[in-house]
């Protein structure tokens, strides 16, 4: 593994942990003042380690060589596509009918498609030019 | 894109590892690149030619 990988992962273990403990905390225990926008904030919340996270990503993506570089942009470009076709033919779907989907289950699925398109797209770039 | 990336590499004598090193890439560039799975960028075949002491045109020949 190269360095700027190895950095990358090992520099995303701090916000993981704190976004695992961010979602659980948010789940398990109500926002503490009864407030729309705090509320708001409180549900938020588990979204900073992942900012955190893509902020590193970014910061790796710089790091790359060209090679390596050129395998993310093209997983990211196809994970985009992918979690917006699967996204459209679900809305698709539920227009006529043919899905009663509600709209949490609709995103989780997009955003699922989303991640799962990275990883796959990702993983047959390393393999397609593996040393 | 035709290479004679690894052509030159023997003749210097240098492993992909080494190579990748002068050229601060990864060895799985070095090695797409000799197998002409990857098309490497005017930058990249600058350092490639500066490296190789030869013009980029005697290195990467079009199809």
């Amino acid at each position: 593994m190269r360095a700027p990988l190895k950095r990358y992962y090992l520099r995303g273990i701090i916000p993981m942990l704190l976004y695992t403990a961010m979602i659980i905390a948010s789940h398990v225990w109500a926002a503490p003042v009864d407030l729309a926008w705090v509320k708001a904030a409180w549900a938020l919340s588990p979204l900073l380690p992942i900012a955190w996270v893509f902020h590193y990503y970014f910061k790796y993506l710089a790091e790359c060589d060209e090679l390596e570089r050129k395998i993310e942009m093209d997983a990211i470009a196809i994970s985009a596509m992918s979690g917006a076709l699967t996204g459209m033919a679900l809305l698709f779907l539920s227009d006529h009918a043919l899905l009663a989907l509600n709209q949490r289950e609709l995103i989780g699925l997009s955003v699922g498609a989303i991640c799962l398109g990275y990883v796959v797209t990702r993983y047959i770039g390393i393999w397609r030019f593996r040393a | 894109m035709k290479s004679r990336v690894r052509q030159l590499r023997e003749q210097f004598g240098w492993s992909q590892a080494e190579l990748a090193e002068r050229l601060d890439v990864s060895r799985q560039t070095v090695n797409a690149i000799e197998t002409e799975k990857y098309d490497p960028s005017i930058k990249l075949a600058f350092k490639l030619a500066r490296l190789f002491e030869l013009p980029i045109e005697t290195i990467f020949q079009e199809d």
